[in-house]
C-alpha cells in the first residue's frame, strides 16, 4: 500500500543574500501511512517547521520530492491539508462560528450543511456556548481550540500541527493534548505534529520522528508501542520511558 | 460587559465637560479683572451672544466651508485608499510613487493654494482641492501600513486554504488594516478643516475663512472667535465621527481595559 505522504531525499536549503546559504534540510526520507499520528521533535533549528511548510505548500523543496500517495505533491493536494499553527491566527473580527466556517467560504463549499458540522465540531471541544463570541472574548486555550476546528471543518486527510499547544500553560497544554486525540480516535487522520516536547511526542504518536540541527536531518524515527487511547498512565509506563530515554539520548 | 463601557464614557464626558467650564470661567474672570479690550479677547459671554447674534450670517458662510470639507475629505478617502491600496501591493508603486509622494507633501501647502486658484479658478473647486492636498496623504500612509503589516500567521493560514489573491485582500488583508486607515483618516480629518480654511485665506468670497478675514480687518473681536469656535466644532465633529465608525466598524481594535475576559 502506497504511503499516504513520503519525502524522498527532501532538502531545503535557504539562500540569503549576498552569498550566505543555510541548509535547513538535507535527505529527508520518511513514510507516513494514512491514519497514523506522527510527532516531530527536535531542538530549535533543526528544520522542524521546514518540513511542515513544504508539506503545505509555503515553501518548494530545492531537492528530493515530496508525494502525495504517489502523485508528486501539487497545489490541488492542498485541499486535503489542513494545518494549526502555534498562534491561533483567528479573524479578530469574525465570531467564533465564522472563524471556523472560513475554510468553507475560501474553499466554496456548502454553507448550510457546514454551519452544522461547525457547531458541532465547537461542541467536541467543548465551546458550544461560545460560538457567537468573538476571538477578543476568549482564553489563548480556547482560541487554540477554535483554531482546531477551523482546521477539522474541511475535513482534511492531512492534519499538519507546528507547536500548537507551545503557547499555553501546563495544565491547558495536557488538557488539548487529551483533546486531540479524543478527536482524532474519532475521525481517522494523519496526523503531522511538531513539538519540542519530549513528553508531548511521545504520548501523542505512533512513531516519533527525531531530528538534528544543522543541517536538519532524520536521526531516527522511534515506534511508540502503547496500546490505544493513551490514558495518563502511560506517562509512567515502562514503554514510555523508554522512548523517552532512547529520543533523549539521540538529541543529547 | 455593556455597563462597564458606559461607565467609562460618562466618567470621560463629565471630565471633559468640568475642564472646559474651568477654561471658561478663568477666562471670564481675567478678562473682567484685566480690563482686556472686547476686540482683542472677547470675554466668552460676548462670544456665546455674537453666536446667538449672527447664527444666519455664521449659517450661511458656515454652511459653504463645510461643503468644502466634506468633499475634499470624502475625495481624499476615495483617492487615498485606492493609492494606497497600489501601492501596499507593488514593489515598484512603493519605491516610485509613494516616495514621490512623501517629497511632494514637505512643499508647504500654503504656498501651493494661490496656484490651486490659478489653476482651477476662484470658486468652490480649488478650496476643495485644497482641503483634499491637506488631508489625503494620512489616509494612504494608513492604507499601506496596515495592508503590509497583516501578520505573518495570517497570511500563511491564507496561503494554506488555497485562498486566490482577491479572497486574501477582502476577507484577511484589508479588515486587518481597517484600525491602521482609521488612524489616518482621523488625522485626515483636523486636517481637512485647515486646508480649507487656508484656500479661503488666498481667495474667496464666502465662507468661513473669508469671515474671518473680514472679522478680523474690523476688529471685531466677539465675531472673530464665533468664527473660530464653529470652525473648532466643525474640526470636533468630523474627528468625533471618524472615531465613532472607528468603534462601529473595527470593535476588536479596542485596547484592554472595557472587555471582559473569560477564562480557558
Amino acid at each position: 500500500m502506497a504511503a499516504l505522504l513520503s519525502f524522498e531525499g527532501v532538502g531545503k536549503t535557504y539562500h540569503l543574500p549576498p552569498r550566505e546559504s543555510i541548509e535547513a534540510l538535507s535527505g529527508i526520507d520518511l513514510e507516513v501511512q494514512d491514519g497514523e499520528f506522527v510527532t516531530i521533535v527536535g531542538p530549535s533549528g533543526c528544520g522542524k517547521t521546514t518540513l511542515l511548510k513544504l508539506v503545505s505548500g509555503l515553501i518548494k523543496p530545492t531537492s528530493g520530492r515530496i508525494a502525495v500517495e504517489g502523485t508528486p505533491l501539487q497545489k490541488s493536494h492542498r485541499r486535503l491539508l489542513s494545518m494549526v499553527f502555534q498562534q491561533p491566527a483567528l479573524l479578530p473580527w469574525r465570531k467564533v462560528l465564522g472563524n471556523v466556517l472560513l475554510p468553507c467560504e475560501i474553499q466554496g463549499r456548502g454553507r448550510g450543511e457546514a454551519g452544522a458540522k461547525a457547531r458541532e465540531l465547537l461542541d467536541l471541544v467543548g465551546l458550544k456556548d461560545f460560538v457567537n463570541r468573538m476571538p477578543g472574548e476568549l482564553s489563548q486555550g480556547m482560541q487554540q481550540r477554535v483554531s482546531i476546528c477551523r482546521a477539522l471543518i474541511s475535513d482534511p486527510r492531512i492534519l499538519l500541527m507546528d507547536e500548537p499547544f507551545a503557547a499555553l500553560d501546563e495544565i491547558t497544554r495536557f488538557e488539548l493534548t487529551r483533546m486531540l486525540l479524543d478527536i482524532w480516535s474519532i475521525r481517522k487522520k494523519t496526523v503531522l505534529f511538531i513539538t519540542h516536547s519530549i513528553q508531548e511526542a511521545v504520548f501523542l504518536a505512533d512513531r516519533v520522528v527525531v531530528m538534528t540541527p544543522r543541517p536538519g536531518k532524520i536521526a531516527s524515527v522511534i515506534h511508540v508501542p502503547l496500546p490505544r487511547p493513551r490514558k495518563e498512565e502511560h506517562l509512567y509506563d515502562q514503554s514510555f520511558s523508554k522512548c523517552a530515554r532512547a529520543i533523549h539520548q539521540l538529541l543529547a | 460587559m455593556n455597563g462597564g463601557r458606559k461607565r467609562y464614557h460618562n466618567h470621560d464626558l463629565v471630565l471633559t465637560v468640568l475642564s472646559l467650564a474651568v477654561v471658561i470661567g478663568v477666562w471670564e474672570l481675567l478678562v473682567d479683572l484685566l480690563s482686556i479690550p472686547r476686540w482683542i479677547l472677547p470675554p466668552p459671554k460676548d462670544i456665546i451672544t455674537e453666536l446667538y447674534r449672527s447664527a444666519g450670517y455664521l449659517w450661511q458662510h458656515g454652511l459653504v466651508t463645510l461643503g468644502e470639507i466634506l468633499a475634499g475629505f470624502v475625495l481624499a478617502i476615495g483617492v487615498g485608499m485606492f493609492l494606497g491600496i497600489i501601492i501596499a501591493f507593488s514593489p515598484l508603486l512603493e519605491k516610485t510613487l509613494y516616495k514621490l509622494l512623501v517629497i511632494s507633501q514637505s512643499i508647504p501647502k500654503i504656498a501651493i493654494a494661490p496656484m490651486l486658484v490659478i489653476w482651477l479658478g476662484l470658486g468652490l473647486l480649488s478650496k476643495i482641492a485644497m482641503a483634499f492636498l491637506m488631508c489625503f496623504f494620512p489616509i494612504v500612509v494608513g492604507m499601506v501600513s496596515g495592508l503590509q503589516s497583516t501578520s505573518r500567521e495570517l497570511l500563511d493560514l491564507a496561503h494554506v486554504l488555497g485562498a486566490n489573491w482577491l479572497q486574501s485582500f477582502l476577507k484577511i488583508r484589508f479588515p486587518a488594516a481597517l484600525p491602521f486607515l482609521f488612524s489616518g483618516l482621523k488625522v485626515s480629518a483636523s486636517m481637512a478643516v485647515v486646508g480649507a480654511v487656508i484656500s479661503e485665506f488666498v481667495n474667496a468670497e464666502r465662507g468661513l475663512g473669508y469671515s474671518l478675514l473680514v472679522t478680523t480687518s474690523q476688529l471685531n473681536g466677539p465675531l472673530t472667535f464665533a468664527v473660530v469656535v464653529i470652525l473648532a466644532a466643525f474640526g470636533i465633529g468630523l474627528f468625533s465621527l471618524v472615531a465613532w465608525l472607528e468603534k462601529a466598524i473595527c470593535p476588536w481594535a479596542k485596547s484592554a481595559g472595557t472587555e471582559d475576559r473569560t477564562e480557558v
